[in-house]
C-alpha cells in the first residue's frame, strides 16, 4: 500500500515535470516560473553545501536556472529534469572551484577541502576534536554547526555524492547520471564521505 | 569467530547495505557476519547514524529577492520554443480531424484493390469461343461432299440411290 502510494506519488511527480517541460518548449514562461518555484530549494542547497557559501551559492543557483531558461528546448525526456537540474549545478561547482584556485594562484588553499578535487583527498583529514565542547553537544543548531563543518572539509567529489543522497535522497543511479561516473565510483565515494563523517561527528554517535 | 579478511570484505559494503542496495546474496552474507561480529555491527550501526545526522543540516534559505533577480536577467531573453522535428510534423498532421477520415478512406480503398484484383481474377481460362465463320465453312463443306457423293452414287447405280443416301446419312447425323 506504502510502495504503491510512493510510486503513484512519483509517477504524478514525473508527469508534471514532463508536462511543465512541454510547456516550457512551447515558450510558456509560467510553466518555467513553476520549476524554478520547485528546485530552487534543492539546488541552492545542493550549491550551499558545495561552495560553503550563501552569496556564492545563491549566485550559482541563478546560473543554473539561466542555463535552463537558454537549453530547454534542447531538453530531452530521457533525463528526469532534476537530474538535469542537478548535472548543470555540478558542471557550475566544478567551473567555480576551477576559477577560485586560478584566481588565487595556488593549487591548494587554505579552504582547499571545499575546492578540492582529489578523490580521497580528504578522507583521512583531521577534524577538529569536538569533544572539546560538550555543554554544546545537545544543541541541535550546534550539532548542525558541527556537521556542516564536517562536511565542508570533505573532498568536493565525496561531499557532492553524499549531499545528493542522503540530503537531496537522489538513488545511486541518479547520481551515477548526475555526476556522469560508473555505479562503482558512486558507491565508493558515498562509502569513503560516511567513513570521514563518523570519524569527524563520532561523539556525537551512540555506542 | 570471523577473520579478519571477512570483516574487511563487509565493511566494504557496509555503507550499500545500510541503504538496502547490496544484491541479495551479498545482503544475507552481511547479516548473517553481523551476528557474529561486534566490531563491524559497531560500524554499520556508527554509518546508519552519521546518514541519519545529515538530516539535521539545516536547509538554508534563499534572499526573497532570488525570483526577482532573476527575472531581471532574463529580460530581454526570449524563451525558445523547441524546434518541431520532421516526426512532430507528421504526428501533427496525422491528428487534424479534418484530413484523417479522408486519408484513412483513401488508404484503405487503395489498400483493397490489389485484394479485390487478386480474387476476382479468372483462374481457369475460359473456353474458346468457337469460331461461326469456320462452322459455316464446315457445313458449306460437308454439304458439297454430300453432293458429290449423292451425284456419284447416283451415276455409279443409274437411279436415284444417291439422293436416298445422302438423306439418311443426313437424318442418322441429325438423329445422333
Amino acid at each position: 500500500m506504502a510502495l504503491a502510494t510512493f510510486w503513484n506519488r512519483g509517477a504524478t511527480t514525473m508527469t508534471t515535470d514532463t508536462a511543465l517541460i512541454a510547456r516550457c518548449q512551447k515558450a510558456d514562461i509560467v510553466a518555467f516560473n513553476e520549476i524554478v518555484g520547485r528546485y530552487k530549494g534543492k539546488i541552492y542547497n545542493y550549491l550551499y553545501r558545495m561552495t560553503g557559501n550563501a552569496e556564492d551559492a545563491e549566485d550559482l543557483t541563478q546560473e543554473v536556472f539561466v542555463r535552463m531558461y537558454s537549453h530547454i528546448h534542447t531538453f530531452r525526456a530521457e533525463a528526469s529534469l532534476s537530474t538535469w537540474l542537478f548535472r548543470i549545478a555540478g558542471n557550475l561547482c566544478v567551473d567555480a572551484f576551477r576559477r577560485k584556485k586560478k584566481e588565487r594562484g595556488v593549487v591548494s588553499s587554505l579552504d582547499a577541502p571545499l575546492y578540492n578535487d582529489e578523490e580521497d583527498g580528504g578522507a583521512t583529514r583531521d577534524v577538529p576534536d569536538i569533544k572539546a565542547a560538550p555543554e554544546i553537544l545537545f544543541s541541535r543548531k550546534e550539532l548542525g554547526g558541527q556537521i556542516e563543518e564536517a562536511l565542508a572539509k570533505l573532498p568536493a567529489k565525496l561531499r557532492s555524492a553524499v549531499v545528493l543522497h542522503d540530503i537531496e535522497g537522489l538513488s545511486y543511479e541518479e547520481i551515477a547520471e548526475v555526476e556522469k561516473i560508473p555505479l562503482g565510483t558512486v558507491k565508493s565515494r558515498i562509502f569513503n564521505a560516511r567513513v570521514a563523517l563518523r570519524s569527524a561527528l563520532r561523539p556525537y554517535l551512540e555506542s | 569467530m570471523a577473520s579478519m579478511l571477512d570483516c574487511k570484505k563487509i565493511q566494504e559494503g557496509l555503507s550499500e547495505y545500510i541503504d538496502g542496495v547490496l544484491l541479495e546474496e551479498q545482503s544475507t552474507a552481511t547479516k548473517a557476519h553481523l551476528r557474529s561480529c561486534a566490531v563491524c555491527t559497531q560500524i554499520a550501526d556508527e554509518l546508519t547514524q552519521t546518514s541519519r545526522l545529515l538530516a539535521f543540516l539545516p536547509r538554508p534559505e534563499l534572499s526573497v529577492s532570488f525570483e526577482q533577480k532573476l527575472t531581471a536577467r532574463l529580460a530581454g531573453q526570449a524563451l525558445r520554443p523547441k524546434p518541431i522535428t520532421l516526426g512532430e510534423k507528421l504526428s501533427a498532421w496525422w491528428v487534424r480531424p479534418r484530413v484523417r477520415p479522408a486519408v484513412a478512406s483513401g488508404l484503405a480503398v487503395a489498400a483493397l484493390v490489389p485484394v479485390v484484383v487478386f480474387f476476382t481474377r479468372p483462374t481457369v481460362a475460359p473456353p474458346s469461343t468457337p469460331n461461326t465463320e469456320s462452322v459455316a465453312a464446315n457445313t458449306e463443306v460437308e454439304q458439297v461432299m454430300q453432293e458429290h457423293l449423292s451425284a456419284k452414287t447416283s451415276e455409279v447405280f443409274g437411279d436415284s440411290s444417291g439422293v436416298l443416301l445422302t438423306a439418311s446419312l443426313t437424318e442418322r447425323e441429325s438423329g445422333s
